[in-house]
Order: structure tokens, then sequence, then C-alpha cells
């Protein structure tokens, strides 16, 4: 099931500006800005962005990390890692995205079923 | 303010006793890693020249059944294991752990002289995917340099660990990456690559003063040239990836720094067969996937070979050794591209030949070997892949090194038989609040067509690929390969042992265990007339962390948070 929603994504000119910003180096180490509060996602393509890579086939199997497909796990649980990560296992994304979109993740999760084919 | 923790105890007492080497007092130069001084291991590939071959023969196919540990090191908070490559100046081993921990040890005894755990910012170390490994340091001009997943480059005293500079040169705080491969140090000059690849950004590559840690100069691998952005459509060099995340090597005569750079992101791509105008980056994409040439004093780029215009399958160029030989009166360099064709150049990058490793390939039909272009290219469309991808993501060969034997005239290479099943997603970079990677696609790990997932140690002649032996191994090996003048080829394989082979035959003579799997380096030195074999154990990373899912057994339990350095000599 695709979670039919629009990621958050940046314009070429606002892509500019991140990373001419990017490109400057600053000696102190400043907390990241907010995840941004409304931005809706599609989880689908997130899994083959970003988290693909340790859950396979977009959840649906265990890779690195664990199969999300029928995970025993709890949405509490879920959360938690999502958010805070697992040190040597799993990064964190609480900065990286709200708590909506987190709780998209939860939903596209919960929803897997196996692919056809 | 940043801390450091340094445990400096006894260093001058030890530095010493450590007096008896004759040499102690000289600095670690460019002439001297040129030289690649018989009992020393003084850069990452051993020397310039780049032959992971130590000369040493004390240690021989005659005794080798007599090899047992010396001493043990452990470094504490290996999370994903142990990745490095130890170097070795004077009797002193020096080598760096997860965190970019750096250790400085007796070489005979393994007792500790000093060591430096820099303070890092663990919340953002917290957020990243490849990390927290560190993958070895560099020795000159009387310093110690390694960097950090938090974008700094940093210089210690050999003698003390007392930090000399430190060095910010990435916002790892917007970019997520930082650094974790080795540095390079050659005149004057300090040479260290950020991750990148599947990360939308430009992969810098750093040229910074040994002697104050001021940048020299910064090479973007991403559109680095106006002739470079002509080769990202639609603005894609913007979150065009690339870097440069392993050492490269130095070329005296030329004055240059040969350096393999990473892939474009995403990874892969949904053009079709017509990326020159379509999918997420049309166009060749400059210079991602090639082996460049800059000069060291400036930074400028000289020459190029592009490994793969368009990478579409994650198959780097930032793997691996630059061998450098000459043959017949030609000077060649030797390097392997992560797809698993190696790639055999003249000091100008100019293509002499292209020979394969794996078995199990497709991603090409093959490369021509007289001008390394690409034939019979597979370019995919967004959707299911019908036929398995060979080799899969981890590469036809690992990023650590192979090496060459000049007494053997054969290059020992591990190769790698797995393929992945893929489907091509469209994705759309995320640069903010912070980067995050951008594969473009869903993919699982499979064998290959009619067959097992399997790994090889391959003997060959480095310049043809002729092949002379080989051995193989039920899961590849990840670690780097080392030969030595006691005509012997070590491969510490990803179960936990080392094995030791006849140079000549491929006949297995000794193993060892060393507890848990191997994916780092191997190295050999002298200490007061008696050789060493240091290995670093100690499982977990990006293509580790598939073995436990992938083939059970041993895997299931093996940690990925431990690890040692292990050090034999003969009994």
């Amino acid at each position: 099931m695709r979670l039919t929603r629009n990621i958050t994504t940046l314009s070429t000119p606002t892509l500019a500006v991140l990373l001419t910003i990017s490109a400057l180096p600053s000696r102190a180490q400043q907390p990241p800005p907010p995840a941004p509060d409304n931005g809706q996602i599609d989880v689908a393509q997130l899994f083959a962005t970003t988290c693909g890579w340790c859950h396979s086939a977009g959840g649906r199997a265990a890779g690195k990390g664990p199969q999300l497909m029928d995970t025993k796990r709890d949405d509490d649980f879920i959360r938690n890692r999502i958010k805070n990560g697992k040190e040597g296992a799993m990064p964190a994304f609480g900065a990286a995205f709200s708590d909506a979109q987190i709780e998209d993740i939860i939903k596209y999760i919960r929803a897997l079923k196996p692919q056809e084919g | 303010m940043r801390k450091q923790w340094l445990n400096s105890g006894l260093p001058v007492l030890v530095a010493a006793t450590l007096a008896t080497s004759a040499a102690w007092a000289q600095a670690v130069d460019t002439a001297r890693i040129e030289a690649g001084g018989q009992n020393d291991w003084l850069t990452y590939h051993g020397s310039y020249k780049s032959y992971h071959y130590s000369p040493l023969s004390q240690i021989n196919a005659g005794n080798v059944s007599n090899l047992g540990v010396a001493w043990i090191h452990i470094p504490g908070r290996s999370t994903r294991g142990l990745q490095s490559m130890p170097l070795v100046a004077d009797g002193v081993l020096y080598y760096t752990g997860s965190y970019s921990r750096t250790f400085a040890l007796n070489g005979a005894t393994g007792e500790v002289i000093w060591s430096y755990f820099p303070e890092l910012d663990e919340a953002l170390v917290a957020r990243q995917t490849h990390s927290p490994y560190n993958r070895g340091a560099a020795l000159g001009e009387g310093k110690v340099f390694v960097g950090t997943m938090d974008g700094r480059l940093i210089a210690l005293d050999t003698k003390t660990g007392k930090v000399m500079w430190d060095t910010k040169l990435i916002d790892s705080q917007k970019l997520t990456v930082g650094f974790t491969g080795a540095p390079l140090y050659a005149k004057g000059t300090v040479v260290i690559g950020a991750q990148g690849g599947e990360w939308p950004g430009r992969g810098p590559i750093f040229g910074v003063d040994a002697a104050t840690g001021k940048k020299k100069w910064e090479f973007l691998t991403v559109a680095g040239t106006d002739d470079a952005m002509k080769t990202w459509g639609n603005d894609s060099w913007r979150t065009g990836g690339g870097g440069g995340w392993m050492p490269g090597t130095y070329d005296a005569e030329n004055n240059t720094v040969l350096w393999g750079t990473a892939n474009p992101a995403p990874l892969y791509d949904w053009s079709g067969a017509d990326y020159k105008t379509q999918g997420a980056r049309p166009g060749d994409n400059l210079y991602t996937t090639s082996v460049i040439a800059l000069d060291i004093d400036t930074g400028k780029l000289k020459s190029y070979h592009q490994e793969l215009p368009h990478d579409a399958w994650d198959f780097d160029s930032a793997v691996g050794e630059f061998v450098m030989l000459d043959r017949d009166g030609q000077k060649y360099v030797v390097h392997p591209n992560k797809s698993g064709y190696i790639f055999v150049y003249d000091r100008n990058l100019g293509v002499k030949n292209v020979w394969r490793i794996t078995q199990n390939s497709n991603f090409v039909k093959d490369i021509d070997p007289k001008t390394g272009a690409l034939i019979g290219r597979r370019d995919f469309t967004a959707g299911k892949v019908s036929e398995p991808l060979c080799p899969h993501i981890s590469g036809g060969v690992s990023w650590n090194s192979g090496s060459y034997n000049p007494k053997t005239g054969l290059y020992y290479k591990l190769g790698q038989e797995w393929c992945m099943n893929l489907e091509v997603q469209k994705t759309t970079p995320i640069v903010a609040p912070q980067a995050q990677l951008n594969i473009g696609a869903d993919f699982k790990i499979t064998p290959p067509p009619g067959g097992e997932i399997y790994g090889h140690l391959d003997a060959r002649d480095p310049i043809t690929g002729t092949k002379k032996w080989e051995v193989r191994f039920p899961e590849p090996p990840l670690g780097s390969v080392l030969s030595t003048g006691g005509n012997l080829v070590f491969v510490p394989d990803s179960r936990g042992t080392v094995h030791a082979y006849d140079a000549d035959s491929g006949a297995e003579l000794w193993s060892h265990g060393d507890g848990t799997g191997h994916q780092g380096g191997i190295i050999s030195y002298a200490v007061n007339g008696k050789q060493y074999i240091a290995v670093v154990a100690g499982f977990g990373g990006m293509a580790s962390d598939d073995y436990a899912p992938t083939f059970g057994g041993v895997y299931k339990s093996m940690p990925r948070d431990d690890g040692a350095l292990v050090v034999y000599s003969l009994k």
C-alpha cells in the first residue's frame, strides 16, 4: 500500500540556498534545525530513498535491519526506534522527520503486504 | 569548547625504550614512504607503490606453522567492528578504531604508549548510516593524521598523542557525511576525501597543510570543473553525490595525487537507455566513479578516467589500491573498480587493459580492454528489474585492498560472487534539515543465477589478468590481503580465521582463529629483528551486516560492536 501524500521536496532555488549554506563550515557545532512540522511524506518513496539499504524490499524482508512487515513491535517501540535509532545498528531520524511524518511511517509499516509476483 | 581525552601515560619512557630502533628520531617523510622501508608500514597502502606487500621473510612458507599470537590490543567501543589499516614506524604501531580512537603501541609488546579519543558530536554520529567506523590514519612530519565522522581532520604528535591541530573541513551537521577513510600524507600535504556517493552533496576531496592544518585546496568530485558541470542535466549536480572515501596514492614523478571517486546519487537511476538526457541525473556525471589525478600542490585536475560513465549501479572507483609497477619499460597503475573490473592504466590514466575478477557480472556485457568503453550496459527504468543485478551492491570486490608481490609478479585479490533483486523507484533528494541517503531503489541480496554466493582469492597477473590459482571461500572475505617476501599470502576471512597460503601454489600452510570476523587491514613489520603480522578483527558494517540474515551460522552470534588488534610472531 502506498500512502499517497506528497513528499517533502525542495525546489531547485531552495536547494541551491541550502547547499550554499551547507558549504560553509562552522567551527561551533550548532544543533540541527528542527524537523519540518507539516511536510507530507510518501513513505514508499522514502524507503527507496533512505531506509531500503537496511530494510530490504521496502521493509518486507530482513536485510541488514529486521523485516518490518508483520512486526510484533508496538507503535511506541517503533516510534522510539525511528526517533532515537540504536547505536551501531540504526541511525536516529528524530531530527529529520516530524512527529506526523513518523506516524505516517508507522502506518506504512502496519499496512505492508507481500508483493505480488 | 572541545575537549580531548588523552592518556599520555609514560610516552617519554616508552619512547626511550624504543630508542633501540636507531631511526626513532627520523621523521616519516615523502622520501621514506616512497622507499617503503623494510621494517615499517608507513601509509595505508604500505608505500606509495600500494603493494600491500612486506619484503620481510623471517616468517616464511617453511616455518609459518609456528606462527602464534604475540599480543592483543582491545581498543573498546568497536561499534561496527574494526576496519582500519595499522601503520608502523620505527617499532611503534599506530592504529584507529571506531569513533576515531587512535592508539600508539609498542610494536613488540603491545604496551600502550599513548591513546587519543576525540570528543565527537555524538548526536550527529547517531544520525549517520555509514558510521562510526574509521579506516585508518596517515603518518608524516612527526604527526599522526586522522579524520572524524563529524567532518574534522586532526593531527596528533607521534610521540605524545598531543593535538597539534584540529581542522573542520565539512559541515557534517548539514551534509551528514564526514570522514571514515584514511588520509594520505605526501610532500607537506595531507589529502582526505569525504564520504559521499549516495548522499546529496558534491563529494569534496581536501588538501591540507601538514604543518599548520590550514586547508590548501578542495576539489569537488561532482561538477568540479566547467566541463564536468555540463555532464549533469537539470542542475542535478547540486545533489550529485561523489566523494572519495578511501585513500589514493602519490605519484612523485608527476607530482600527482591519484584518487578514486565515489558513485553519483541516487545510486540507481530510472533513465532507461537514454541516460544522457533522461532520469535523475542526465549525463555522464563527471567526476563520479572515476580515477582522478590532482596536482598535489594546487588540487587542480591534471587527468582522469571515468571508469563507469553515468554509474547506475553503485560501483565506485573509490575502493581499492593503486598498484604502481613497471614492466618492460612501461609504467602502469592497476586499480580495481568496485564492480570487479580491474583497470590497468599508464601514469597519465590512459587505459592499457581492463580485466574482470568476478564470474557473475551483468551490469554490462563487457568493458572494452583497449578503450575502457562500456559495452551493453543495463540502464533501468522505474519498476521491477527482471533479471538479478550482478554483482550485489557490496561489489565484485571489497573496499579493502589486494596485494602485489614483486617477487612472484602476482596480484592477490579477493573477488565476491553475489547478486541482488532490484526494484527501481523514482526518488527526490532530501537535503533538509540534514541530507539523507538517496538510493533510488528497493533491493535484496540473492545468489547468482544457478549458483551459490561465494568468495575467492585469485592469484593473477596484474596486467593481463591471467589466473595462476584460486582459493574459494563459502562466504566472501571482506578484509585486506597481505603478501610477504616469505612467499606467503595472508587472508583474514569473514568467519574469523586468518589463513596463510603459499604464494606460488595457493596451498594453505597455516590458519588461526581470531574469534570474530575480519573486515579491515593486515600488515607486517619488524621490531628489533623480529617479524610480526598484525590484523584487525571485528565485524559489522555496510557489507558485513548482510552476513547474519544471508548465511546464518556463525554470523548469527557474531558481535557487531567488538574488535581487537591481533599480532602474530613465530613461537
